[in-house]
């Protein structure tokens, strides 16, 4: 409440009919002798405050230090308001005793703060109170309102104090003191305490809220569905150890990062600690620089290694969910192999023109590297005409262009029967039969192009073969798919140059066709990409997921790695998965990610990899010239000489009225 | 609030009609062009990269502006004499400095929006998001808010502009640079130090287009807080 000038005034200058002057006998002859003293008290008490707080919370680990200062403080902050209590009350002039009492009560608030503080954050106030044996919950609850009690107490005794000291300062000697004056003074005081308290709870309850809207085009990866997945699965804790230093930038995304996942995943916790202040558990952790990461499932521990300078972790910070799921995988999953098979022109072993060209699996191998698989080759110096090795989680075979001899194809069937996992990537280029390689799983595989009379497809060459690049975004919802069929108004994978399949007849495995064609695809058996003749539209399947039990008394049964029954996931364009394709559209990468966690028995991680892309800039230096340059130089100028012709006209208006 | 809107408006007027004002804006806006030129597209850099750069350029020079505008509000007025007008005019200390703040904010936000095609140029070879450039620009405008809530009530506490504009630049440096001291220190008293930092992770978030309520709630009350305190600077002539 502000004091309006005419009542300053008047309550400095009494008018004579209300308060009439007093006789000389009654006119207070200024302060006594305690009066001397009194002036010290509120800087006592306040240094006091600083003293305990230097003690409290700068030499806390400094036992001795902190002893002397917060003892100190303690006692001055107790000494001068009792002092205070007793000047007030043997204070005889009644405007003086007014502002003491007055005085006495922020400082009272302010001892009352300090043992609130020494109730609930000492051991000995604790015990005294009964708080160290209640239960952890309550014990946080209890603090945490006690902290914020405390503190907005210490505020609101400082600040008044300081204001109604700074008031009274100049009439402390003076026979008269102006009580409206001192109390105009802590009220503003009162008012300012209470707007930093409220301020610092508001700012503190919107924090505690998290609420945040994200419009960012460009942002460090978000925890995916898949990396949440993953660690929900674990059937127990999946602990982070953060080493950052203190308030660093990169730490603070990584926090955001690490944040989310424990937002959604109970199982999942974090600690952010500094290398250099927690030095035996970084030793523990074998951490030896800054800016690492723990990923501890058990015994199981791996490592992530981010860089502490923004600039140049930024790149890193991009693929963060992708590099955090590659070592979290490592972490809850043995490593298992997979066996590429070699010798027959598969897309793994293609070099030269068709390697420039897309048709390779580097960004394959990178996959499935990426889901903590191993990759070797397989063909017959391997042993492929005999039997696929023990240790094969998946055997992948991969567009083939020459035919595999007829051992190779029994030694995959035998691994099948006993309950290994497919992938088979075939291709109607090839010059060679593949039909016993589908038949491997149940399938039959028919090399006619299948082209599309609607728009379903990606224009490459500007002629009519683009209309055998299909893409496709019709899925079945099969586990192999799951990821992409919940996307699917919006997500399609591309399918360039594919044959069709089909189940085999009189076949018991079970198969599911997750992948097809849109109606308006027909078999392109003259190969002009135009539906005439014989060609009929119709729906082909594209992609088949296909699951055999395993017969009873199938030796080495139980050799097989992964769910107990053989699967398979079929594809009728290995193209699909070659870098061209997976290096064009994500989507491709998800279809293969997704299709090799069914195999692995993995399919509850399905979901994308969080990887954002930004775009650089190109610029020349002609256009550096013409747009930008131009620009800053043309813009200021513009507002500047708009700026003087409006204050001319303003000053020719101005004389004219003059 | 009409006492308010009636300072305000006269405020707007005066800053049209001089040419500091324009001198001001149009400086401002080269400042940025600089910054934006040397930092952000010295180098082929990504999209987002140039945007953030864009606007940490921005935001430093709305700082620089906040405070130069700042401080002719209240001890221009003391210097010149004219303070005492507004004292003995009808309205009171709150409305006065309400209305000198929304004058000088609007300034703010219209230097500041004038240095919107700057962003815009990224779309000609880049690719933003409208979005993270409006959240940038929410960024800038709370900050230039805080920082001139601080000039304002330096403005208050001082007899002279040179003196106003020392003591705001000193409060506003000392709260931009408390999360350098923060870093020095040991929890909680770096946390609560790098909370109260002024720029550095406040400001971080919406260069990245990241809106946190957290953030704007701190910047409002920062500005309502030293609003607050320039008013009962104003007051305390009653009982200083």
């Amino acid at each position: 409440m502000a004091l309006k000038p005419k009542e300053a005034a008047s309550s400095a200058n009494p008018p004579a009919n209300k308060a009439p002057a007093p006789r000389a006998a009654e006119t207070p002859a200024g302060p006594g002798a305690q009066g001397k003293l009194v002036p010290w008290l509120g800087p006592i008490y306040v240094v006091s405050l600083g003293l305990l707080f230097v003690g409290e919370r700068m030499l806390g680990t400094m036992e001795g230090a902190r002893m002397a200062f917060s003892g100190l403080g303690f006692v001055g902050v107790l000494g001068s308001t009792a002092l205070r209590v007793v000047l007030a009350s043997r204070e005889r002039d009644p405007s003086r005793r007014s502002i003491e009492r007055m005085l006495t009560l922020f400082q009272t608030l302010g001892v009352i703060a300090l043992g609130i503080y020494f109730a609930t954050s000492t051991d000995g106030g604790r015990s005294l109170i009964g708080l160290a044996d209640a239960a952890p919950e309550k014990r946080a609850r209890v603090t945490g309102a006690a902290t914020v009690a405390w503190i907005s107490l210490i505020v609101v005794s400082v600040i008044p104090l300081l204001f109604g000291e700074v008031a009274l300062a100049p009439m402390r000697r003076a026979p008269r003191v102006e009580v409206r004056r001192v109390r105009a003074a802590t009220l503003a005081g009162v008012t300012l305490a209470f707007a930093v308290a409220y301020s610092s709870l508001f700012t503190f309850a919107a924090g505690e809220l998290d609420v945040k809207a994200d419009y960012s085009y460009f942002r460090t990866a978000r925890p995916s569905e898949s990396t949440k997945k993953i660690i929900s699965s674990a059937p127990d804790t999946v602990e982070v150890r953060a080493f950052f230093p203190p308030l660093n930038d990169v730490g603070a995304e990584v926090d955001g990062y690490l944040a989310d996942i424990a937002r959604s995943a109970p199982n999942f916790k974090y600690a952010f600690y500094d290398r250099l202040m927690s030095p035996a558990l970084a030793k523990d952790n074998k951490v030896t620089q800054d800016a690492v990461l723990v990923i501890l499932r058990g015994p199981s521990r791996e490592t992530l290694v981010l860089d502490k300078e923004m600039s140049k972790a930024a790149a890193k910070l991009k693929t963060l969910d992708a590099d955090f799921q590659k070592a979290l995988l490592k972490a809850m999953k043995e490593q298992r192999t997979v066996y590429f098979t070699v010798g027959h022109g598969e897309l793994n072993e293609t070099g030269g023109q068709q390697a420039a060209e897309g048709r390779s699996g580097k960004l394959l191998r990178r996959l499935l590297e990426g889901q903590n698989y191993v990759v070797k080759d397989l063909g017959l110096p391997q042993g492929l005409a005999n039997e696929v090795p023990k240790d094969a989680s998946v055997v992948m075979v991969l567009g083939p262009t020459a035919a595999f001899a007829p051992e190779e194809v029994a030694s995959l069937a035998r691994y099948a029967e006993r309950g290994g996992k497919l992938v088979i990537a075939l291709d109607p280029d090839a010059k060679a039969d593949l039909g016993p390689l589908a038949d491997v799983a149940d399938l039959t595989f028919k090399p006619t192009v299948i082209a599309t009379t609607d728009q379903f497809f990606v224009p490459r060459r500007r002629n009519p073969s683009d209309k055998a690049n299909l893409v496709s975004n019709r899925f079945s919802s099969h586990a192999s798919v799951s990821t992409l069929s919940k996307v699917s108004a919006r997500a399609a994978v591309i399918v360039p140059v594919a044959g069709s399949l089909d189940k085999k007849q009189g076949s018991e495995a079970k198969v599911d066709f997750v992948l097809r064609s849109s109606a308006g695809a027909f078999a392109d058996d003259n190969g002009n990409f135009e539906l005439d003749g014989e060609e009929k539209k119709s729906t082909f399947n594209l992609a088949a997921a296909v699951t055999k039990p395993i017969k009873e008394g199938t030796p080495d049964a139980d050799k097989a790695k992964g769910p107990a029954e053989m699967r398979a996931f079929v594809i009728a364009d290995a193209d699909s998965l070659s870098d061209a394709a997976l290096g064009f559209a994500e989507t491709n990468q998800i279809f293969a990610v997704d299709a090799l966690r069914w195999l692995g028995g993995d399919e509850s991680f399905a979901g994308d990899i969080s990887s954002p892309e930004d775009v650089r800039i190109q610029h020349t230096k002609e256009k550096d010239t013409n747009w930008f340059y131009g620009t800053i130089i043309g813009a200021p100028s513009l507002l500047l000489g708009i700026g003087i012709l409006v204050t001319r006209r303003a000053r020719r208006a101005s004389g004219r009225r003059a | 609030m009409n006492g308010a809107l009636l300072v305000a408006s006269r405020e707007i007027s005066s800053y049209f009609r001089s040419l500091l004002g324009w001198a001001i804006a149009a400086a401002a806006l080269l400042v940025e062009g600089i910054y934006f030129i040397a930092f952000g597209l010295s180098e082929a850099r990504m999209s987002a990269e140039v945007l953030k750069k864009f606007f940490e350029g921005a935001s430093g020079v709305t700082m620089i502006v906040a405070v130069l505008m700042s401080i002719r509000l209240l001890a221009g007025e003391r210097e010149n004499g004219t303070l005492v007008l507004l004292n003995t005019a009808p309205i009171r200390d709150a409305e006065i400095v309400a209305g000198k703040y929304l004058a000088a904010l609007a300034m703010i936000v219209l230097v500041t929006v004038l240095s919107v095609y700057m962003p815009l140029l990224i779309f000609v070879n880049g690719k933003v998001s409208l979005g993270h450039i409006a959240v940038g620009y929410t960024g800038i405008v709370l900050l230039g808010s805080a920082a001139l809530a601080m000039g304002m009530f330096t403005s208050a506490l001082s007899r002279t502009q040179i003196m106003a504009a020392i003591l705001g630049a000193v409060l506003v440096t000392v709260f931009v640079t408390l999360w350098m001291v923060a870093r020095k220190t040991e929890e909680p008293v770096s946390d609560f130090l790098s909370g109260l930092s002024l720029h550095h992770l406040r400001q971080s978030p919406f260069m990245t287009g990241v809106l946190k309520l957290e953030n704007v709630v701190y910047y409002v009350a920062v500005t309502y807080f030293f609003l607050l305190a320039a008013v009962k600077t104003l007051e305390a002539r009653r009982w200083r």
